[in-house]
C-alpha cells in the first residue's frame, strides 16, 4: 500500500491513476491525523509514502505546531514519522518520496535531506515517468 | 499685522495650491507693504532662473556670459551660490536686508565673493533687469522655513524662498522703511510655514505605499538612530505636518514644553533644547509658555498610563475634561493633532501637529491608517533608544538587532534567537509569540541553540509545551508586565500568578527549562491585536550549568527593564521585517496555486497521450479528460485573474470597470461553479450539491463579469477552505429582493467567523485565529479583493451571520438590478 499525503489530489488524478492502473493501492490523506492514524495502525502494510509539503488545512495533530502556516507542513510530518519509525525501532524506515511545488532554499534543503529518498517537484515529472519512479522505490525498497 | 494676515489665510481656498497661496500673499504685501513686487517661489537645485541675477560689470557694460565670468575668475558654477537667492538656499542664511542699492558702489568685479560673504559685505551685486518693478532700492529675500535638517523630504532638496523688492515704493526713508520691515517679520514665519506645508504636502502625496515607505528606510538606516530620524521625519511628510516633533523632556513628570514655545522656537531657527534655568525661570514667572504636566495633552499621555494617544479634530472645540489645550495653543494654523505617549517612558512623548485646512476625511483617513500600523513601532523604537544608561548587554544587543534587522534574511527569527543567545550567553533560548487568555496558546516558533548538534537541538526543540490561560503567557499578556522566572518550579515572589500553575504546567515547562524571561509585545505590532498583548519569551539555559539553571548569574530583576526594551524594539521591528516575509510568502503560495493547474494539464496531457498509444481510450474517457483540461485552464485563468486586480489595487491604481448587462446566475455563479471543478473536487464536492434556493431566473444584473465572477470565486473558496473539519462542505447561494435592492446571500455551514471579527475579516491581510491554527491556506486577501471589487461596482458586501451558517450578503443597489 502507498500513502501519500496530499490536500489537493485533484490536481494530480493523473498521477494517482497511473500508479492505480499499475496495480498499486494507493491511500491518499488530506491532512496529518489521518496520515498518522493509518501509519500507527498497519505499518507494516505501507510500502511507500509520497508527501506533499505545502499541505494546508486542519489536522489536529499539527495545531499549535510551526508549519509556516501550512508552507511546510510535509516537513513536520517527516518529522513526526522519525520519531514514529525511532519508537518502534525500525532499522530501515519506509521510502519517502517527497512531491511537491515547492521551490528556493527550502527544496533544496528537502533535497539534502538524508530521510527523504527523493525529492521532486511536481511540474518536472508527467504521470508517466512519475510512476517509474514509485515503482523504483517500492522494488528496491524497505519491504 | 498677524491678525490681518489670520484673516487673510482663512480666505485660502486650497491650501496645498502653491499658486492660491502664492497669488494671495503676493497681493496681500504689495498691498500692505506698498511694494512694487513679491514673488513666492519654491525651486530645486536645476532652477535656472535664479541663476542669472548676477552678472559682471565691467566699465559699464554688463556680461552676462558665464563662462566668461568663470574664465575671468577662474570660478566654477555651484549649485546655488550665482544669485541671491541661491546665496540664500546655500548659507540657509534667515533674512537679507542689504542697504538701498544705490549705496553699493556697483563695482561687480567682487561679485564672486557673494556666496562667501556676509550680504551686507557685497559690495557687488545688480539685480535681474529683466524683474519686474525695474528699479530696485531695496528688497528683502527670506528662506522658506525648513523644519527638519537639509536632509528634508527623502533627501529631495526642496528650497523656497520669498523675496519682495522696494517696499514702501521704493522710499529712501530709511524710519518708514525699517517699520515696514518689522511688520514684515511679524507675518513672515506664517507664511513661511503655510508655503513648506503645502511643498511638503506636494512633494508627500505622491509617495503612496506606506509599506513600501518604512522598509525602504529601515533598509536605508545605517543605525537606529538613522532609522529613527528618517522613520519621524516620514511621519511628518505623511501626515502634512510642518512641525511634526518628537519630544525628549529631560525632567519627568514635571513640566511640559508647550507647543507654541516650540514653535517659536522653530521659527527663531534655534535648537529645541530644555534647559533647566529656563524651565525655572518659566516658573517664577508663571510664564504662559509652560504648563504643569497633568494639565496639557502631553501631560495627560504621560501620566495616564490607559490612555493610548489623542487624537483631536477640532482644538477651538470644547475641551474634554482633563485637558487644557487652550491655553496651549494659540496660533492660526495649529488646530489638530495627534499625541502620543510612549509606553513606560514618562519622560518621553511624541506629538505631531496638523494642519488645519486639511479636510477632516483626509485627516482621519490619515490618522486611522497610518497611525495605527506605525504609532507604536515609532513610539517603541523611540522609547528604547531614549534610554540611555543601557547595559553592555543591552548596547551589545542593540547594536546585533541592528545589523540583523537591515541584513534581513530569509532566517529572521533563527538567527534573532542566536543573538538574543549569544548576548545572554544562553545555552539556549526561544522567542515565540503567544497570546494570553488564550485556551491553548501553543507554538514555539523558532529554537535555537548555540550547540550545534543535533541532540541538543532533539532535546530542546522536540518538545512542545501547552500554555494554558494561566501560563506566563498568559500572566504577562494580561498584566502587560514583563516577567523574569528564576525557577518555575520554585514559589514565584515577584509574581504570584506563577505559583498557582497547574503542576503538570510546572512538570512540563520545567524540563529542561526553569527559567523564562517573557515580555510583552506592544499593542499595535502583534498579530494577535484583536485579542490582548503578545507575548515575547526567552527560555534561558546557562551554558555552564546546564539545565538547571540558574538565570540570577544571567539577569537580575533591574534587567527587567532592560528587556522591556528588547521586547519593544523586537516588536516594532518586527512589523517591518514580517511585512517583507509576507511579500514572499504571497509569491511562494502564488507560484504553489499557478503550477497546480499546470501541473494537472500536463499530467492530463500525458495520460491521454499514452492511452491513444495503448488504444486504451474510450471517448467517454477523453471527454472526461478535456473537461479536466478545460475546468483547470480556466482556473489558471481565474488566478491570473486575481492576481491583477490585487496587484492593479495594491499599487493604488483604479480598475476600470466595464459594465454590462449579465445574467448573474447562469453567467456569474455556474461559470465559477464550473471552473471550480477541480477545487470542488479536492474537496469531494460537486457542484450540483451547491444548493440554489429561490433562485429567479430572470435576475440580471449590471456589474463587471469579471469582477462579480472573482467575488464569487473567492467566497466559495473560502467556503471550501472553512468547512468543517471531516465534513463535506455545504453551501447555498439565495436570492432575495428587498426594496431597493437585491440581496445575493452565500451561506456556508463551516467553523464561521468570530463575531468580534465581523468587521475585520474584509481588511487586508487579516487571518483568524482558527486559519493560523489549522494552518489554513491563504494571505488574506481574498475577502478583502471581493469588498474592493463589490466597491467598484457600487456593491456593497457584509457578514450577515457569522454562524450555523455563515452568511455573506452582497447588497445590489436596485439601480444595477433589471427585473425583467
Amino acid at each position: 500500500m502507498i500513502l501519500m499525503y496530499e490536500d489537493e489530489a485533484a490536481f494530480i488524478e493523473d498521477y494517482i491513476e497511473a500508479i492505480q492502473e499499475n496495480g498499486y493501492q494507493i491511500e491518499i490523506y488530506k491532512d496529518a491525523d489521518g496520515f498518522l492514524k493509518k501509519v500507527r495502525e498497519s505499518y507494516n502494510e505501507i510500502k511507500l509514502m509520497i508527501i506533499d509539503i505545502m499541505v494546508f488545512g486542519p489536522g489536529n495533530e499539527f495545531s499549535g505546531r510551526s508549519t509556516d502556516g501550512g508552507m511546510s507542513s510535509g516537513l513536520v510530518l517527516i518529522d513526526e514519522l522519525e520519531n514514529l519509525e525511532k519508537e518502534k525501532g525500525i532499522g530501515k524506515p519506509i521510502r519517502k518520496i517527497v512531491f511537491t511545488n515547492r521551490t528556493g532554499p527550502i527544496f533544496e534543503e528537502i533535497k539534502q535531506d538524508k530521510r527523504i529518498w527523493k525529492a521532486i517537484r511536481k511540474s518536472d515529472f508527467l504521470p508517466s515517468e512519475f510512476l517509474d519512479i514509485v515503482k523504483e522505490a517500492i522494488q528496491n525498497g524497505a519491504i | 499685522m498677524y491678525q490681518k494676515f489670520k484673516k487673510l489665510y482663512e480666505k485660502i481656498k486650497n491650501p496645498f495650491d502653491l499658486d492660491e497661496i502664492s497669488e494671495v500673499i503676493s497681493e496681500f504685501i504689495l498691498r500692505e507693504f506698498e511694494a512694487d513686487g513679491c514673488e513666492i517661489k519654491c525651486l530645486g537645485e536645476d532652477d535656472v532662473f535664479f541663476r542669472i541675477h548676477f552678472a559682471l560689470c565691467e566699465n559699464g557694460q554688463i556680461i552676462h556670459d558665464q563662462e566668461e565670468i568663470e574664465k575671468r575668475f577662474g570660478v566654477k558654477e555651484t549649485k546655488y551660490g550665482r544669485s541671491l537667492i541661491g546665496h540664500f538656499i546655500q548659507e540657509e542664511t534667515n533674512c537679507l536686508w542689504p542697504e538701498e542699492a544705490e549705496d553699493f558702489k556697483l563695482n561687480f568685479v567682487d561679485w564672486v565673493e557673494i556666496s562667501q560673504k556676509p550680504i551686507d559685505k557685497v559690495s557687488a551685486l545688480r539685480y535681474n533687469q529683466n524683474m519686474p518693478g525695474g528699479k530696485i532700492n531695496n528688497f528683502l529675500v527670506l528662506p522658506i522655513q525648513i523644519p527638519r535638517s537639509e536632509k528634508n523630504y527623502q533627501g529631495y532638496p526642496l528650497k523656497g524662498c520669498i523675496h519682495v523688492f522696494n517696499l514702501c515704493n521704493g522710499s529712501r526713508e530709511k524710519k518708514r522703511l525699517e517699520s515696514a520691515r518689522d511688520s514684515f517679520l511679524e507675518i513672515y514665519p506664517y507664511i513661511s510655514l503655510i508655503v513648506f506645508n503645502a511643498i511638503f504636502y506636494n512633494r508627500a502625496k505622491d509617495e503612496i505605499d506606506i509599506n513600501k515607505k518604512i522598509e525602504k528606510i529601515t533598509s536605508q538606516g545605517k543605525s537606529i538612530q538613522e532609522v529613527l530620524e528618517k522613520v519621524v521625519s516620514e511621519f511628518a511628510g505623511r501626515l502634512h505636518s510642518p512641525l511634526s516633533t518628537v519630544w525628549f523632556p529631560d525632567i519627568k513628570n514635571q513640566l511640559l514644553v508647550l507647543h507654541s514655545y516650540h514653535i517659536k522656537t522653530q521659527f527663531l531657527n534655534t535648537d529645541l533644547k530644555i534647559d533647566e534655568e529656563d524651565i525655572k525661570e518659566a516658573i517664577e514667572k508663571k510664564s504662559p509658555k509652560w504648563l504643569r504636566v497633568d494639565d496639557s495633552i502631553s501631560g495627560r499621555l504621560m501620566t495616564d498610563s490607559n490612555c493610548p494617544w489623542i487624537k483631536i479634530h477640532d482644538i477651538s472645540g470644547e475641551a474634554p475634561p482633563n485637558y487644557k489645550w487652550k491655553v496651549v495653543i494659540d496660533l492660526i494654523h495649529i488646530d489638530q493633532f495627534i499625541a502620543l505617549p510612549i509606553k513606560d517612558a514618562e519622560s518621553i512623548i511624541a506629538i505631531l501637529v496638523f494642519h488645519p485646512n486639511i479636510p477632516r476625511s483626509e485627516f482621519q483617513k490619515i490618522s486611522i491608517n497610518y497611525f495605527k500600523s506605525y504609532t507604536t513601532q515609532v513610539a517603541t523604537t523611540l522609547k528604547y533608544f531614549m534610554e540611555r544608561n543601557f547595559s553592555e548587554n543591552a548596547k551589545q544587543l542593540s547594536e546585533k538587532l541592528t545589523q540583523l534587522v537591515n541584513k534581513r534574511e530569509e532566517r529572521f527569527y533563527h538567527d534573532l534567537v542566536e543573538v538574543i543567545n549569544n548576548v545572554i550567553d544562553a545555552e539556549a533560548c526561544s522567542v515565540f509569540e503567544a497570546r494570553g487568555g488564550d485556551e491553548s496558546v501553543r507554538g514555539i516558533y523558532l529554537i535555537a541553540t548555540t550547540d550545534k548538534s543535533e541532540e541538543a537541538h532533539k532535546k530542546l526543540g522536540q518538545k512542545i509545551y501547552e500554555i494554558d490561560s494561566q501560563s506566563i503567557t498568559g500572566h504577562v499578556a494580561l498584566s502587560g508586565e514583563s516577567i523574569i522566572v528564576y525557577d518555575v518550579t520554585q514559589v514565584n515572589e515577584f509574581y504570584p500568578a506563577i505559583n498557582s500553575m497547574s503542576d503538570n504546567f510546572k512538570e512540563q515547562t520545567a524540563r529542561p527549562h526553569k527559567s523564562y524571561i517573557a515580555v510583552p509585545i506592544p499593542a499595535g505590532i502583534s498579530n494577535y491585536d484583536d485579542r490582548g498583548t503578545s507575548v515575547l519569551i526567552v527560555r534561558c539555559i546557562n551554558k555552564k550549568t546546564g539545565p538547571d539553571i540558574i538565570l540570577t548569574e544571567l539577569f537580575t530583576m533591574d534587567d527587567k527593564h532592560l528587556l522591556n526594551y528588547v521586547g519593544a524594539i523586537l516588536g516594532s521591528f518586527r512589523k517591518v521585517v514580517t511585512t517583507v516575509y509576507e511579500r514572499n510568502d504571497l509569491l511562494d503560495l502564488i507560484i504553489h496555486e499557478i503550477e497546480n493547474p499546470i501541473v494537472s494539464i500536463r499530467g492530463t496531457i500525458d495520460t491521454i497521450m499514452k492511452k491513444r498509444a495503448q488504444k486504451t481510450l474510450t471517448d467517454e474517457r477523453l471527454k472526461q479528460k478535456l473537461d479536466n483540461i478545460d475546468t483547470q485552464s480556466l482556473l489558471l485563468k481565474g488566478l491570473m485573474k486575481n492576481m491583477v486586480f490585487l496587484n492593479q489595487l495594491q499599487q493604488g491604481r483604479k480598475l476600470p470597470v466595464n459594465r454590462k448587462n449579465i445574467h448573474i446566475w447562469k453567467e456569474i455563479i455556474e461559470n465559477t461553479l464550473y471552473w471550480m471543478t477541480p477545487h470542488l473536487k479536492n474537496y469531494s464536492l460537486i457542484p450540483v450539491d451547491i444548493i440554489k434556493e429561490d433562485i429567479d431566473p430572470l435576475i440580471r444584473v449590471n456589474a463587471d463579469a469579471d469582477h462579480l465572477t472573482q467575488v464569487f470565486y473567492n467566497l466559495i473558496i473560502n467556503a471550501l477552505k472553512y468547512a468543517k473539519p471531516g465534513e463535506i462542505p455545504r453551501i447555498t447561494i439565495t436570492f432575495k429582493k428587498r426594496p431597493g435592492e437585491l440581496t445575493v446571500m452565500v451561506k456556508d455551514w463551516g467553523v464561521g467567523i468570530e463575531e468580534n471579527h465581523r468587521g475585520k475579516i474584509f481588511e487586508r491581510g487579516f487571518r483568524s485565529q482558527y486559519a493560523r491554527k489549522f494552518h489554513i491556506k491563504g494571505k488574506g486577501f481574498g475577502l478583502w479583493l471581493c469588498r474592493e471589487l463589490l466597491k467598484y461596482n457600487g456593491i456593497s458586501i457584509r457578514v450577515a451571520r457569522c454562524k450555523e451558517p455563515t452568511v455573506f450578503e452582497i447588497i445590489i443597489p436596485q439601480k444595477y438590478c433589471n427585473y425583467l
